[in-house]
């Protein structure tokens, strides 16, 4: 994928998150200001502080969503558990995460037992609303609460972000991708150096 | 041993073999046909679930999806996923019509039978009972059967 067709990508996240009109309208103001991803201060399953710098050194693939999603979320779950197996050396080098826009209910131990489903590798982060909320705002990821009571959800983007070994931005995946598809694109991504 | 192999000999023959199963599926109510009733298992602590059938309207008189009820959720709802841009939005569908000689999908990233408050987890091959009542034809109770995780049409 060449960097253009990365902007591209990156304004498309930025659009379906809402925030992005200005910078459709001007090319050039893309290129200097669009930024996709952020430091963050986040929780691990275990309880433990996870920062942007656990993930550097490995291409980070990052997907918004919650426990409580019937479909969207275990789909992309079990997608990135199929594409770590079906990478084989390569997966090595990539650390799919999984961050919860729903902390209410996502606590480190509830995402720990759903986790514990998929490949052992995939990476669960919770935090305090308002972390989640700088975090999803950094990735350009949108996110909100839709019903009341116990049994609410929540609408969010599907996007899988990208980030290289630097902790940079290198493009986006949609959350809806086949596995093998997934795979290739992943390992174009690794072999260009992005 | 012997008994269930000549009982596997008579499935096999009464059915047609393998490409039946979701024939054998099939449930009645009136005019209206439900096909092949399926989840999917789920992830471990994971409290919610969605249900998928197919419902046939064989008659000359639009029906009515009221509601669903199941005993494996603290609260069973008929609800509408759909995805703008890549953001998916899941919310009550309210009451569904069933068109005469009509046919509606309950299917993966459309409509589905939301199970909230999951009281038991599902592995592949499991089967549980869902009740959907209708305007006119009343009520049936479906027995789903629980595929893999990623399935996405609930025929192997």
């Amino acid at each position: 994928m060449n960097r253009r067709a990365l902007l591209v990508s990156a304004v498309a996240v930025a659009a379906a998150a809402g925030i992005g009109a200005s910078y459709v309208l001007n090319n050039k103001q893309v290129t200097q200001t669009l930024s996709v991803g952020g430091p963050f201060k986040l929780i691990g399953t275990d309880g433990q502080e996870v920062t942007e710098s656990a993930l550097k050194g490995k291409y980070s693939l990052f997907f918004f969503g919650f426990t409580f999603c019937p479909d969207a979320c275990p789909t992309a779950l079990n997608t990135f558990s199929l594409v770590l197996g079906k990478l084989g050396p390569d997966a090595d080098k990539v650390q799919p995460v999984f961050v919860s826009i729903d902390p209410a209910r996502d606590t480190p131990a509830v995402l720990k037992e759903y986790l514990s489903s998929f490949d052992p590798r995939i990476m669960g982060l919770t935090g305090t609303p308002e972390a989640i909320a700088e975090t999803a705002k950094s990735f350009r990821v949108y996110y909100a609460k839709q019903g009341e009571g116990e049994f609410y959800l929540m609408d969010h983007s599907t996007a899988i972000i990208v980030m290289n070994p630097d902790y940079e931005y290198a493009g986006v995946l949609a959350g809806n991708m086949q596995p093998d598809e997934m795979v290739v694109r992943l390992k174009e991504i690794i072999a260009q150096g992005v | 041993m012997t008994r269930l192999a000549t009982f596997l000999l008579a499935c096999l023959l009464a059915f047609g073999g393998l490409g039946s199963v979701a024939a054998a599926h099939e449930q009645k109510l009136g005019d209206l046909v439900l096909h092949h009733a399926w989840s999917r298992a789920n992830p471990a602590g994971a409290k919610s679930g969605a249900v998928f059938v197919t419902i046939e309207n064989t008659g000359d008189t639009p029906d009515q999806l009221l509601g669903a009820s199941s005993d494996v959720a603290a609260m069973t709802e008929i609800h509408q996923m759909s995805m703008e841009n890549d953001v998916m939005t899941m919310k009550p569908a309210g009451i569904l019509d069933i068109p005469a000689h009509g046919t509606v999908e309950l299917k993966p990233h459309g409509l589905h039978i939301m199970l909230m408050g999951l009281k038991q987890r599902f592995a592949e091959g499991d089967t549980f009972a869902v009740t959907l009542t209708f305007a006119k034809a009343g009520s049936v109770t479906l027995q789903v059967v629980v595929d893999k995780v990623d399935a996405m049409d609930g025929e192997h």
